[in-house]
C-alpha cells in the first residue's frame, strides 16, 4: 500500500513538473508583459518539432546539446515574434488584441507546421536511459522521470534567481510593476520586451522537449497544452513561476491519483479540479 | 505555356473537336468509352502509414491500364481519380459524395474502411458498386447495420476477420511457456471498444483459451501516463502484454513497464506493431514483439495483373521507394486486383446493376490469397487468410525483420521462424 502511494506520489510529481514547466512561460508573459499570449501552446509544439527534427539530422549528437539548440532556436522565434508582432498589438489599450494577434500566430503556425511536418504524431526517442529505474528499498523509481524532475528544479530556480538576483531581472520587475517609471529611469522598455518573450518561448520549447521524450506530439497538441498551461498560471496566482511549479505538481498529482480509480478518465478530473478551485476562491472573495 | 490560348484560336479548336465528335465513325467513338474508377484513400492524417504505399501502387496500376483494359472483346480507357480521406470522416464524406455524385464514376474503390463506412449508405441507394478492404470484416459490416442473409446492394468488403486475428494472437501466445496471466489495456475509440466486447472481443478469447486477464480497461487518446495500469499489471505479475493501442501510446507505456522492473514474456497488443517504424520506435527493444500478419514478401501468392510475386512486389517496393515494405503494400495492390477483375469478368462495366452481379460471383486469386465473395462469413464479403508473425532484429538493411510464427488458420501460408519469448539481454 505504501509503496503504491509513494510511486503515486513520484509519478504525480514528475507528470506535475512537466506541467508546471508548460505553464512557466506563459506566467512569465501574462506576468511580466501583460499579455495573455495564445501562442503559448504552439510553441511548446514547434519546440518539441525542432528537437525532433534536429535529432533526424544529426542522430550522433547528444541529447544535451540538442536541447540547447532547441531552446536557442526558440527563444529566437520568441523574440522575433515579440519584437515583430506581439510589441505593435501592445501598444493598443484593449488587451484583447494582443490576444487576437496572439491567436492568429497559433492558427498560423499550427497549420504551417501539419503542412511541412505532416500530423503524425511524433515522440522523441532518448536510448535505453527511458527504461532504467533505481530501486530505493521496496520503491521502484523510473531513472528518466527522476532526472526530469531534477532538471525541472534545476531551470525554476535558475529563472528565479534571474528574476530576483540580476540586473535583467531587476529592469523586468521595474517594468512589471510601473512600466512608464521604468522607462524614464532608462529601461529600454522594446528591448525588455523581447528579452522576456525569447526566455518565455524557450522555456516552451524546453517543455516541448521534455513532453516528446516522455509521451508524444502532434502539431495539434498544442490547444491541449495550453489549456494546461493556462491552469497552471492561475493556480499558480497569475504570473509566478514559483506558483507555477506547485499548481504544476498539484494537478499532475490529480491527474495520476484519479487515473488510478478510473483510467478512462483522461485529463477529465484535472480540469475538474482547476474548475471546484476557482468556483471555491470566487465563492470566497478571493479572485478580486 | 509559352503562350496564352486566345478566344479565335479556342473557338477554332473547340470547333474542330466538335467536329471530330459528329463526324468521327462510331467504331472509334465507341472505343473512348471510358470507364471511371474512384480511389478513396488514408493518404494523410491519422492512418497515414496505412497509405504510405497506395501512392506508387496506384502509379503502378496508371501505368498497367494506360492502354486501357479489354471486356468482352471491347476495349475501354480507364480513368482513375484518387482522393484522400485525410483519416478524416468528415473528409470522407465529402470525398465520397464528389466521386459518386459529382464524378459518376462507375466503381469506387476504397482501402479505407472508415471512407467505406461513411458512404457506403450512398452507395447502395443511389447504386454505386464499391469495393473496400484494409480492416477487418466485422469493423465494416456491424458499424454498417449488417445483418446475416441480407446482403448490401452495391457495396463489398474483403479482408481477415477480427477474430481471426484474436486467434492468431492466442495460438501463438499458446506456444509460449507463460504463467498464463494477462494483462489487458485498450484504447477508447471504435475499433478499441470493439476488441474490448466481452462476449466476442479479446477478453473472451482469453477466457476460452484458460487465461486469467487483468482488466485495466479503457484509456483516453489524450492519457500520456500509464503507472495506473503498469501498477496493477506488476502487482498480478503478469507475464503477457496485451489489448490495441497505437505505437505512440506504447513508447511511453513500455518504457513505464520496464521502469517498473516488469520483464513480460510476451506483448500480443492488436494493430500496434503492424509496421516497421513502429517496431523501429522502440531503438533496441522492439525484438520479440508479436503482431497479427495479413501479407508479408513471404506469402506464397502471385499478382493476377502483373504476374509478380509477393517477394518480387515487396523488392520493387523497396529498390524504388528505399523503404521497408509494409503490409498494406500487399492490400493495396490486391484492392485494383479485384477491381479490375470484377470489371473484367461484367458483361457491361459501363452498368452498376453489371458490374455489382460480377463483384458478387467473383472469385479471384490475388498476391493476398484468393478472394471469393461467393462464400464469405457476413454477406457481401470475401474472408482472407491472417496468420501470426514476430518481429526479430535482421541483419539486413532495415533493423528489424517480420517473421511468420503462427500459421494455424492458413497452413498454406508457411512459417518462417517459430515463436519466442522477449529476450531481456
Amino acid at each position: 500500500m505504501i509503496q503504491t502511494v509513494a510511486e503515486l506520489l513520484f509519478q504525480g510529481a514528475t507528470l506535475g513538473v512537466l506541467y508546471g514547466m508548460i505553464g512557466a512561460g506563459l506566467a512569465l508573459t501574462f506576468g511580466i508583459l501583460k499579455v495573455v499570449n495564445l501562442a503559448h501552446g504552439v510553441f511548446i509544439t514547434i519546440g518539441a518539432f525542432i528537437a525532433i527534427w534536429l535529432t533526424s539530422l544529426m542522430p550522433t549528437v547528444p541529447l544535451a546539446l540538442i536541447i540547447v539548440a532547441t531552446t536557442v532556436l526558440c527563444a529566437l522565434l520568441g523574440a522575433a515574434l515579440q519584437y515583430a508582432v506581439i510589441e505593435r498589438a501592445m501598444t493598443f489599450r484593449d488587451p484583447s488584441v494582443p490576444m487576437m494577434v496572439t491567436f492568429g500566430v497559433s492558427v498560423i503556425f499550427t497549420n504551417a507546421l501539419a503542412q511541412f511536418a505532416g500530423a503524425d504524431l511524433r515522440s522523441l526517442g532518448v536510448g535505453s536511459i527511458a527504461q532504467k529505474s533505481l530501486s530505493v528499498g521496496p520503491f521502484n523509481f523510473g531513472l528518466f522521470p527522476l532526472l526530469t524532475l531534477i532538471f525541472v528544479a534545476v531551470v525554476f530556480i535558475a529563472v528565479d534567481a534571474t528574476i530576483r538576483k540580476t540586473r535583467f531581472g531587476r529592469e523586468v520587475r521595474a517594468l512589471s510593476d510601473r512600466p512608464d517609471i521604468a522607462a524614464l529611469m532608462g529601461v529600454r522598455v522594446r528591448l525588455v520586451h523581447a528579452q522576456v518573450a525569447a526566455l518565455a518561448a524557450a522555456l516552451a520549447g524546453v517543455a516541448g522537449v521534455l513532453l516528446a521524450m516522455r509521451a508524444s506530439v502532434s502539431p495539434f497538441s498544442g490547444g491541449e497544452n495550453l489549456m494546461i498551461a493556462f491552469e497552471v498560471v492561475v493556480l499558480g496566482r497569475l504570473g509566478s513561476t514559483k506558483g507555477a511549479l506547485l499548481a504544476g505538481i498539484f494537478l499532475g498529482i490529480v491527474q495520476i491519483v484519479s487515473l488510478r480509480f478510473d483510467s478512462n478518465a483522461g485529463l477529465l478530473y484535472v480540469h475538474l479540479s482547476f474548475i471546484l478551485i476557482l468556483v471555491f476562491w470566487a465563492a470566497s472573495g478571493k479572485l478580486k | 505555356m509559352s503562350q496564352l490560348i486566345d478566344r479565335r484560336s479556342f473557338l477554332a479548336s473547340s470547333c474542330a473537336v466538335a467536329a471530330a465528335g459528329v463526324f468521327a465513325p462510331s467504331i472509334a467513338r465507341g472505343a473512348a468509352k471510358t470507364i471511371k474508377i474512384g480511389y478513396m484513400g488514408s493518404l494523410s492524417g491519422s492512418r497515414a502509414n496505412f497509405g504510405q504505399t497506395e501512392a506508387w501502387n496506384i502509379e503502378k496500376i496508371k501505368k498497367h491500364v494506360a492502354q486501357g483494359i479489354m471486356v468482352n472483346g471491347q476495349r475501354y480507357n480507364v480513368e482513375i481519380l484518387v482522393r484522400d480521406s485525410q483519416s478524416e470522416a468528415k473528409t470522407s464524406a465529402a470525398i465520397g459524395a464528389e466521386l459518386m455524385l459529382r464524378e459518376r464514376c462507375n466503381l469506387i474503390l476504397a482501402q479505407d474502411v472508415e471512407s467505406a463506412v461513411v458512404n457506403g449508405e450512398i452507395a447502395d441507394t443511389r447504386g454505386f458498386p464499391m469495393i473496400s478492404t484494409m480492416s477487418p470484416l466485422e469493423s465494416w459490416f456491424f458499424p454498417r447495420g449488417g445483418a446475416p442473409g441480407k446482403p448490401f446492394p452495391y457495396t463489398f468488403h474483403f479482408f481477415s476477420t477480427a477474430d481471426g486475428v484474436l486467434q492468431s494472437y492466442v495460438s501463438m501466445l499458446n506456444q509460449l511457456a507463460t504463467n498464463k496471466v494477462a494483462g489487458s489495456m485498450f484504447l477508447d475509440n471504435p475499433a478499441g471498444r470493439a476488441i474490448m466486447d466481452k462476449n466476442r472481443g479479446w477478453p473472451h478469447t482469453l477466457a476460452q483459451n484458460g487465461y486469467a486477464e487483468i482488466a485495466a480497461g479503457p484509456f483516453q487518446f489524450s492519457t500520456n501516463d500509464f503507472s495506473n495500469q503498469v501498477a496493477m499489471f506488476r502487482d498480478g505479475k503478469a507475464e503477457i502484454l496485451s489489448g490495441f493501442l497505437y505505437a505512440n501510446h506504447f513508447v511511453p507505456l513500455w518504457n513505464q513497464i520496464l521502469q517498473s522492473g516488469m520483464k513480460p514474456k510476451a506483448v500480443a497488443m492488436v494493430a500496434t506493431f503492424l509496421f516497421p517504424s513502429s517496431v523501429a520506435a522502440l531503438k533496441d527493444h522492439g525484438s520479440g514483439m508479436l503482431t497479427e500478419v495479413w501479407w508479408t514478401p513471404d506469402f506464397p501468392f502471385k499478382s493476377s495483373l502483373t504476374g509478380q510475386s509477393s517477394a518480387e512486389l515487396a523488392q520493387e517496393w523497396e529498390a524504388g521507394s528505399g523503404q521497408q515494405w509494409t503490409q498494406p503494400l500487399g492490400y493495396g495492390h490486391a484492392l485494383w486486383e479485384v477491381g479490375l477483375a470484377a470489371l473484367a469478368k461484367a458483361k457491361d462495366p459501363m452498368d452498376a446493376g453489371s458490374l455489382r452481379d460480377a463483384i458478387a460471383s467473383l472469385s479471384v486469386d490475388t498476391v493476398v490469397g484468393k478472394v471469393d465473395f461467393t462464400n464469405g462469413p457476413f454477406p457481401s464479403t470475401a474472408q482472407t487468410q491472417v496468420v501470426g508473425g514476430q518481429w526479430n532484429a535482421s541483419k539486413g538493411k532495415y533493423p528489424y525483420q517480420l517473421d511468420i510464427v503462427e500459421n494455424s488458420t492458413s497452413p498454406t501460408i508457411k512459417t518462417t521462424a517459430t515463436v519466442r519469448p522477449i529476450s531481456y539481454e
